[in-house]
Order: structure tokens, then C-alpha cells, then sequence
């Protein structure tokens, strides 16, 4: 009885809010999807798959999602150099706690600030990387303005920015593997890769698995520095699949149209989530828990 | 330890120090330039490039420019109200969603742990589609409430950090403060919440810095200039004045020095944090 009491008390209000604020609004973006609501008006047609056929159809959807590519490739470039310098952090060194905040200390910075830091770098002619290509004898590069270049750009604003969270990740996996394991391996003669391969990454196969999920829905997801930066343009050069839903619902109101993008880009995280799982577990999972147990 | 035993040479040292330092230098370079270019006045800003110095590292003229025509003082405290208001709340309600999930069997506990999992797959971006016009039917666009809302009902990150050390605390104490005749509240109130100061801190800090930090929320539901908060207030001030740059850079200082001196002051908690919110077991 008194436990009751103490659940009613307690969970009310955290699974109202949960209710009102993540459970419901899924279903209603789902139902909205197949209708042509506009975000204004009161009423809203049932339009049927309408709105997936143009979804499939539009072509700056396709090149936004093209251009979450770069965001995906750039999370795997990331997820090596984190896992690179958590390695080496791991290990005897003087200085690593400068380090270990310094290359972190990016992650708490001011998103907008971020965004408009870089801006200026990035800047045709009055930005210090401009500047230096000059000095060095190279061509100034549109590096905001170039269709492609473009998206490289704001994809490495999100590798400055996050390479120190993932890489923090990594160091706390790493520092719970127990030196034993080390010790007796290197008894046996297995030379550095081999650990690597045989010890480092089997023991830390889920944060591998986590980072790489982070790296792929986050990818996917790639919305925050182009917004700031870019605003997705010029045209469609840098959009995401994120800054073109925006765009739909806000600028062109087409909140149907919007939602089916919505639940298109949530039904992508879940099967690239699936086929990770698969693949990455299957690849050492087993391994790495019968290497615990010896 | 593991790759150290051999590679105390010189060359071993080169190749750790060499990859940290060129990471550091990029990381610490940008925003060395930022804070140059700060300290210039509008025509050095013009007449030098980005490697040169300013003339007078006391020249404080672009800081209070900046300050004055984003309105940072109310931006300044809007960042503030959030802040605090939503720590204090996901603080209260995250622990004692956690009390509840780690100490009692309940109907509905798998299905509710369930939904919590899955939410972290729905990205909140995309959610604000569907909440937007539900905030606009409760009349909440336009007033503090509505990020207030999201803040405490959507990001959940705390439950999973108080729910791993709730499931440290052993439950003998719990036992043992009921035979001696404690409610559950009492007991949550004068035993749990007390122990979990380590969390709390860790919330606190994680929840202050991503509530600090977050654009798409504030600018959808807080668009009215007297709303601003630091981080639209940078917004509106890079549509006003794109060239002048000096300005600007002097607005990213202000708004970047407090969380890089709260990280600086309590790293600890930060990494201890990040790391309970990512790993849920």
C-alpha cells in the first residue's frame, strides 16, 4: 500500500511530461504525416502516402542526404583519432590531464559561438585560413560557398567540436580493462597490433558499438553547425536532411510533408542501428566476454 | 599502461606528444584568435589580418559595444532562468524516477524503462514538428515555459546517471531505516537523496552546460527580443552586423567564458558525467 503511494507520488509527473512531450508527439508526427496539414489552419486532409511519394520524389532531399555522408565519414574519422588519442592517454605520460581537458574542452563551448567562431575562420578573405593559404602561395578557398567544399567545412567544425567527447568515451572504457590481461599477453610475446586486435578492442567492444551509433544516427542527425553557419545554403549546397525538415515546416509550412520526412529519418536510425548491431557484435562481442572469463 | 613497457625512447615519446600537441594547437589556435581579434578596434580590425596582434590587449571597447547592442544583459539572465530552473527540476524528478526504477517492482516498470530507451532514438529536432503545435494550442510559444517544458520532460540523460549510482547504494540501508519504522519518502528524503550528491553534481553541472549550450529550442520558442538568451542573442547579433567582426568575436568570448571555466573548475564531475549518460545499463 505505502508503495503505491510512493510510486503515485513520484512518477506522476515524470511520465505526464513523458507522455505529453516524446510519447505523444511520435504518434501525432506519424499521423500528421499522412495528411497535408499546413501548421496553421484548423483543418487537414487525410492525403494517404502522399507525402512519402514526395519524399522519395523531391531531389533536394536526396541532396541533403547525400550530405549527411560527409557527416558520417567525418564521425568515423573522429571515432579513429578519438580512439587514437585515448590510447595514447591511457597510458604513463606528463601532462595528460592538460591534454585530456584541452582536446575535451571543446565539447562545452556555445554551439552558436562555435558556429560564428568558424565563420570567421572560414571567412573568403578577411579569415586566418585564407590568410595562411595566401602566405603559403596557395589559391584563397571558398570554403563556405563551394557546393562540396562546403559540407567538408562544416563537417570539420563537428569533428573540432566532438572528437574530445568520443575520445573521453573511449579513455573510461579503455581504463577499466585490467593490466592483467596486458601483462600475461605480453608474457606470450604478442607484439602491440596483436593486443590491439586481441585485447584492446574485444574489451571495449560496446563503447566501440555505442561511439559507432553516436557517429551514425549523430551523422544522420547533422543539423546544429549548418543551421548556424550556413542556414543549409547557398541553395541546397550544405543542407541536411534535418535543416531541409526545418525548412519544410517552418519556412514553406508543409507540416505533413515535414512529419514524413520526420518518421523517413527515424525509421533510417533504426535499421542503421539494427545492421550495426548485427555486424559489430557479431565481429567480437563473443570474443571479448570469453577473454574476460579467462 | 598497456603500450608503454618498450617505448620509453625518444622516439616513442615524440609520437604520442607530436599527435596531442598538433590537436591541442588546433584546438587552442581558433580561439586564440578570437580573443586577438576581440581586443581590436574597428579600423585595426580592418587594416591588420587575423595573426596580428592588437595593439592594446586592454582595449574593452568591442566588449561593451557587443554587450549593449545584443542585449546580453537580458540575455545574460534568461540563460540563467533556464538554467536554474531546469536543474533544480530534472534533479528533484530525476531521482525520484530513479528511486522508483531501481528500488520497486512495478506494473508497467519494463514498459516504462522501454520507452525511455527508445525515446533516445527519436532525434528531438525532428519531435519539435509535432510539439510546436501542441505548445501553440497551450498558448506557451513566445514565453519562458515552453523550453522550460522540454528541458525537464524530454532530455532524460539524468535518469540513467542517478538510476547507476541509485543501484550502488546498497538496500540494506533502505532495509534497515524501515524496520527501525521510516516511510519510503523519509527514507528517500534523509538516506537516498543524500547519497546521491555525487550524481546531483554531476546533473547539475551536465544539465547546466547543455541547457547553456542549446540553440534550435530557444530559437523556435523564444524568438521575442525580450527572451533572448546568450545563445540567440549571438544569433541576432551576426544578422545585424556581418562585417564587423571584432564585435562579434568579443560577443563569443562573453558567452563562452562561463562554461569553459565551470568545465576547468569541476572537469571531474563533467567526464564522470558524460560517461554515465552514454553507457546505459
Amino acid at each position: 500500500m505505502q508503495q503505491k503511494v510512493i510510486l503515485a507520488a513520484f512518477l506522476t509527473v515524470p511520465v505526464l511530461l513523458l507522455i505529453m512531450f516524446l510519447v505523444y508527439p511520435t504518434l501525432r508526427l506519424f499521423y500528421m504525416s499522412f495528411t497535408d496539414w499546413d501548421g496553421a489552419m484548423p483543418t487537414k486532409n487525410f492525403v494517404g502516402m502522399d507525402n512519402y511519394v514526395t519524399v522519395f520524389t523531391t531531389p533536394e532531399v536526396w541532396l541533403s542526404l547525400r550530405n549527411n555522408l560527409y557527416y558520417i565519414a567525418n564521425g568515423i574519422l573522429q571515432n579513429i583519432i578519438a580512439l587514437f588519442f585515448a590510447i595514447i592517454l591511457d597510458s604513463k605520460l606528463k601532462g595528460k590531464n592538460f591534454f585530456k581537458a584541452t582536446i575535451f574542452v571543446t565539447y562545452v563551448i556555445n554551439s552558436a559561438a562555435v558556429g560564428y567562431m568558424f565563420n570567421y575562420v572560414y571567412d573568403f578573405e578577411k579569415g586566418p585560413l585564407n590568410i595562411f593559404l595566401t602566405m603559403m602561395g596557395v589559391e584563397p578557398i571558398p570554403f563556405l560557398t563551394h557546393p562540396i567544399i562546403v559540407n567538408v567545412s562544416i563537417a570539420c567544425v563537428s569533428l573540432w567540436r566532438y572528437t574530445g567527447y568520443t575520445m573521453v568515451l573511449y579513455l573510461a572504457a579503455l581504463q577499466s580493462v585490467p593490466s592483467e590481461l596486458y601483462e600475461s599477453a605480453m608474457v606470450d610475446g604478442a607484439s602491440a597490433w596483436q593486443r590491439f586486435t586481441n585485447i584492446t578492442i574485444p574489451s571495449i567492444i560496446r563503447v566501440v558499438e555505442l561511439n559507432l551509433f553516436l557517429c551514425l544516427s549523430g551523422g544522420l542527425q547533422a543539423f546544429t553547425e549548418a543551421f548556424i553557419m550556413t542556414k543549409g545554403g547557398p541553395g541546397y549546397d550544405s543542407s541536411t536532411f534535418l535543416t531541409y525538415i526545418i525548412k519544410a515546416a517552418f519556412e514553406f509550412n508543409s507540416f505533413g510533408l515535414s512529419a514524413a520526412l520526420s518518421f523517413a529519418l527515424l525509421i533510417l536510425i533504426l535499421v542503421v542501428t539494427y545492421i550495426q548491431r548485427k555486424v559489430v557484435l557479431r565481429g567480437g562481442g563473443d570474443e571479448g566476454d570469453a577473454l574476460y572469463k579467462a | 599502461m598497456p603500450y608503454t613497457k618498450r617505448n620509453k625512447t625518444f622516439l616513442g615519446l615524440i609520437s604520442k606528444y607530436l599527435p596531442l600537441a598538433f590537436w591541442a594547437f588546433l584546438v587552442i589556435y581558433p580561439l586564440l584568435i578570437v580573443v586577438f581579434t576581440s581586443f581590436k578596434t574597428d579600423e585595426e580590425y580592418v587594416k591588420t589580418s587575423a595573426f596580428e596582434l592588437p595593439s592594446n590587449f586592454l582595449n574593452f571597447q568591442s566588449y561593451i559595444t557587443a554587450f549593449n547592442q545584443g542585449g546580453f544583459t537580458t540575455a545574460f539572465l534568461n540563460s540563467v532562468i533556464l538554467v536554474v530552473v531546469s536543474c533544480a527540476v530534472n534533479v528533484l524528478l530525476g531521482a525520484m524516477t530513479a528511486y522508483c526504477l531501481s528500488r520497486f517492482d512495478f506494473k508497467g516498470k519494463k514498459i516504462l524503462t522501454a520507452i525511455y530507451i527508445l525515446s533516445a532514438m527519436v532525434p528531438s529536432i525532428t519531435l519539435q514538428i509535432s510539439i510546436y503545435p501542441i505548445l501553440k494550442t497551450l498558448r506557451l510559444i513566445g514565453t519562458m515555459n515552453a523550453p522550460l517544458l522540454l528541458y525537464i520532460g524530454t532530455d532524460i540523460i539524468q535518469i540513467w546517471i542517478y538510476l547507476q549510482f541509485m543501484n550502488k547504494i546498497s538496500v540494506s540501508l533502505d532495509e534497515s531505516a524501515m524496520i527501525e519504522g521510516a516511510s519510503y519518502f523519509r527514507i528517500f528524503r534523509t538516506i537516498i537523496f543524500p547519497m546521491l550528491m555525487p550524481a546531483t553534481a554531476t546533473v547539475i553541472i551536465l544539465k547546466a552546460v547543455n541547457v547553456y549550450n542549446d540553440m534550435f529550442i530557444q530559437h523556435l520558442y523564444m524568438s521575442k527580443p525580450s527572451l533572448r538568451t546568450v545563445t540567440t542573442a549571438l544569433m541576432v547579433f551576426s544578422g545585424d552586423r556581418i562585417n564587423a567582426q571584432n564585435l562579434m568575436m568579443a560577443a563569443i568570448v562573453m558567452v563562452m567564458i562561463p562554461t569553459i571555466l565551470l568545465f576547468l573548475s569541476l572537469q571531474k564531475y563533467i567526464f564522470s558525467g558524460i560517461t554515465a549518460g552514454a553507457v546505459k545499463e
